[in-house]
């Protein structure tokens, strides 16, 4: 016993040396402040370039966000074996500063992932775009298309000339007929012929046409969604026009996700690969809670003092979790074994809490009832039928995905989308949760099954409040080192021999004699 | 101890200790992890290994009719049955008396429980199917069913039991009783023995075998709730019998802390009915006393005895010295 109370204390002791003799190095030495102060929001924009190489020598364009790296911003390119150097190019006419990286190799075979990453603060991210400039000169030109594109076209010109007083409203007048809930006979033959001809993203070329033949200033942006929720976003192309010394935005294709837009570049094209195949571009961005500088710094320093912030932005939210999901353990230990809760399986509460922080708690909660006891009135059911627990527990799971799939569609019907998230929610989790509650509830009562359940309900409760705090998120992200902490302590309770919270109730009645 | 006003709702760790009440985790840290090997759980988690050790140790169980592992054999539950009037069908893994079924007697075709209800023996059958399915063992994997002898119990205990069997069970560490007490059913607890469901734990003094303190749901009580006869000064008969099959339980399973079930059967007298490699703490409350003490005293006289003490020189040291404990308390 004694032998081992040594082990396990300088085990302890081992482990917090570690954890905060790290921590402190990275405070001091990388300059990674210890606390989320009060700070400027920066963010960390990450294009990833996906292509099959073909075997001969490989050339990758990409258009790059129009800054200047003086003004604090950080870029950084991950690409093994290329060669990688930018070009910038300023158009006098269209007064537009074009950047693009271009990566390298001799000679590439398979599949290629290229990173530029570009941490910068928020203002300077919203100054994309808005880019003003005086109005360039553009003489109306003709376009192509077969003739009765070219009849239709010229009817619909006319009709918006017509009704409209300058370039802003023209654009306004066109986007109506084009795409607007009654398109006229020309527009619906246009839209059904570009549709034909072109394919994915002819609503562009469509716009661009009006805009060439009535000579209105325009270019091609390509942009991104600022939500650090979507992972993996398509850029999106949108076009810019001009009119009486300002840039409009202009956005055909409705088909994106929520949010704040960001210019990311502009130019005709986005990606050109030379010598691959199956080429694409994608975006994740993150919102940063260490300055810039330390961010840097940590993506420099050698492996052992790493932090998630130094892993690809798409891979970053996944680990982020995984370093919340100790805390939550920590929590449910602490509950059981110095508290006394009594919950139902041993760290489903840590899950649920991970589904809490997906969504807002509110609703979680409710889906999360309306669930549980549905499934309940299903399971009692089905224990009419006398089934052996693996396919009694396997029809709970089907019913379960069941429920939320019409859960989800009610909630579509009725407008509230936040029903959608019901995803979030481990379905196998659930079923257990389900089967576990109704065999207490057969068992022992519904008083039991239902205290147990709320035991569970309100620790992952307890959970979810304590890893949303800033602070723990912040740590879990940049200090990992300190979930040795948490080991040390889970390791102590693992060996606390004295009362739990809920004993001092219990055994209340002892002091009446 | 000194009256507080904060003693309705709680006590505080410090007189917690003072009274030597040991709470869960120290059950788990200090008794039961030290002394109870996993590799010697399976004979205590099975019913039907119990039963089989406990015959070659001598220790009188109610006897096996039949044991059922898979459904077809079930066929022949029937024919099981035919000779018995009584009978107790149970799952071999089962734990706090979930999914025994007690048959008192039959009319014509029918099976009748304590409770008065009868049952088919299509139903029956069903009941044995739900065992085997996993209905009642831990964590719902497979289990066997068994059919034993109904014990009906010595008038003495069943006397103060409101529908259904009361048991005895005695908390053993190293081989030395520790602690004793009597489960008896109430209106509540629906003929189970089970203290959270409401059945009453009667404190038992290891010397003599009787009653000296009642709880039901953690309050002490004198008489019973439903019978309203009392509960105190009841003599257990055949107490030394009583205490040596639960001291034969340690050689038979090499537990060092381990929980006794025993039945007072009428006319057969004492029998084994289960041993428990976790018992638990609802025995300190029945008893009105902290098992603290007790595990210290027994636990220094074991290694001063290296571990080596015969069957009655345990029992005589638990009569003796651990008994005269609750003297102490109450002085």
């Amino acid at each position: 016993m004694k032998r081992k109370n040594a082990l396990l204390w300088a085990l302890v002791i081992v482990l917090c040396g570690c954890g905060i003799g790290l921590a402190i190095h990275k405070s001091r030495s990388l300059g990674v402040p210890f606390f989320p102060g009060q700070q400027v929001t920066t963010w960390t924009v990450e294009a990833t370039v996906n292509f099959q190489a073909t075997g001969k020598a490989v050339e990758v364009e990409l258009g790059l966000p129009p800054i200047t790296l003086e003004d604090g911003a950080q870029q950084e390119v991950a690409s093994l074996g290329y060669g990688f150097q930018e070009r910038g190019s300023s158009s006098q006419a269209t007064s537009l500063r074009e950047r693009r990286g271009v990566w390298s190799a001799r000679s590439r075979n398979g599949a290629q992932k290229l990173y530029y990453q570009i941490s910068l603060r928020e203002e300077d991210l919203r100054e994309f775009s808005n880019i003003k400039g005086p109005a360039p000169k553009v003489e109306p030109l003709s376009v192509g298309g077969s003739e009765p594109e070219m009849f239709a076209r010229e009817t619909l010109l006319q009709e918006c000339r017509a009704k409209s007083a300058n370039a802003q409203t023209f654009v306004e007048q066109l986007v109506d007929r084009l795409f607007g809930v009654s398109p006229t006979q020309e527009a619906g033959f246009l839209r059904r012929s570009y549709e034909r001809r072109l394919g994915e993203g002819w609503e562009h070329v469509l716009l661009q046409d009006f805009l060439q033949l009535e000579g209105v200033a325009y270019r091609n942006v390509w942009g991104f969604v600022l939500d650090e929720q979507l992972s993996a976003q398509r850029p999106i192309r949108f076009i810019e026009y001009h009119d009486a010394g300002s840039w409009y935005q202009l956005n055909a294709s409705q088909a994106r996700e929520p949010g704040e837009l960001i210019v990311w570049s502009r130019g005709d094209s986005l990606l050109d690969v030379r010598g691959g195949a199956e080429s694409q571009v994608f975006f994740n961005v993150a919102k940063n809670v260490a300055p810039l500088e330390a961010t840097e710094a940590l993506q420099d320093a050698p492996t052992w003092v790493g932090s998630i912030a130094a892993l690809p932005l798409n891979e970053r939210q996944v680990f982020r979790y995984i370093a919340l999901i100790p805390v939550g353990v920590f929590i449910i230990v602490v509950l059981r074994n110095l508290v006394g809760f009594s919950m139902l399986g041993t760290f489903m509460p840590v899950l649920l809490a991970l589904s809490f922080l997906e969504i807002p708690l509110i609703p979680a909660l409710v889906m999360f009832g309306l669930l549980v006891s549905a499934g309940l009135a299903f399971r009692f059911f089905l224990s009419r039928l006398n089934l052996l627990v693996v396919p009694r527990v396997g029809a709970c799971v089907v019913v379960v995905s069941l429920l939320m799939i019409v859960f989800g569609l009610f909630s579509w019907r009725l407008g509230v989308t936040v029903g959608l998230q019901v995803t979030v929610f481990p379905m196998v989790v659930l079923a257990w949760t389900i089967e576990r509650m109704s065999m207490l509830w057969d068992e022992e009562g519904a008083v039991a099954a239902l205290l147990q359940a709320g035991g569970s309900l309100v620790a992952a409760l307890i959970a979810y409040l304590v890893m949303r705090l800033q602070t723990v998120d912040y740590w879990a992200q940049y200090f990992p080192e300190l979930l040795l902490l948490l080991l040390a302590g889970v390791l102590l309770i693992g060996r606390y021999t004295g009362y739990r919270l809920s004993e001092l109730f219990r055994f209340k009645n002892f002091a009446a004699k | 101890m000194k009256e507080r006003r904060w003693h309705q709702w709680f006590l505080t760790p410090r007189e917690l200790r003072e009274l030597g009440v040991v709470g869960i985790n120290a059950r788990n840290g200090r008794y039961l992890l030290p002394n109870n090997p996993r590799r010697l759980y399976g004979a205590v988690d099975d019913k039907l290994k119990t039963k089989a050790l406990a015959l070659e140790m001598g220790i009188p169980v109610p006897q096996l009719y039949g044991e059922f592992s898979s459904p077809h054999k079930l066929k022949q539950l029937e024919e099981v049955l035919s000779p018995h009037e009584s009978f107790v069908v149970k799952p071999a893994r089962g734990s706090g008396g979930k999914g025994v079924l007690v048959i008192q007697g039959r009319s014509g075709d029918a099976y009748l429980k304590g409770s008065g209800s009868s049952l088919t023996g299509e139903e029956v059958r069903f009941h044995a199917s739900n065992i085997l399915g996993g209905l009642f063992s831990l964590g719902g994997v497979r289990d066997s069913a068994m059919v034993e002898q109904y014990i009906e119990c010595a008038d003495e205990v069943m006397a103060v039991s409101y529908r259904g069997a009361p048991d005895i069970r005695i908390v053993m560490l190293h081989g030395y009783p520790v602690m004793a007490m009597l489960r008896v059913a109430t209106k509540d607890s629906d003929g189970r023995a089970n203290l959270h469901q409401g059945a009453i734990g009667i404190g038992i003094d290891l010397r003599t075998g009787i009653s000296h303190h009642a709880v039901c749901y953690g309050q002490s009580i004198e008489n019973h709730p439903d019978l309203g006869n009392s509960l105190m000064g009841l003599q257990i008969p055949d107490w030394d019998t009583v205490l040596r099959l639960a001291g034969l339980c340690y050689e038979m399973t090499g537990l060092g802390y381990l929980g006794a079930d025993i039945m007072i059967g009428k006319g057969v007298g004492p029998m084994l009915i289960e041993v428990n490699a976790r018992p638990g703490l609802a025995i300190q409350l029945a008893n009105g006393e902290g098992l603290k003490s007790r595990f210290e005293l027994v636990q220094e006289k074991s290694e001063q005895m290296k571990h080596s003490a015969s069957l009655e020189e345990r029992i005589d040291f638990s009569q003796k010295k651990v008994a005269a404990l609750r003297e102490e308390v109450r002085l």
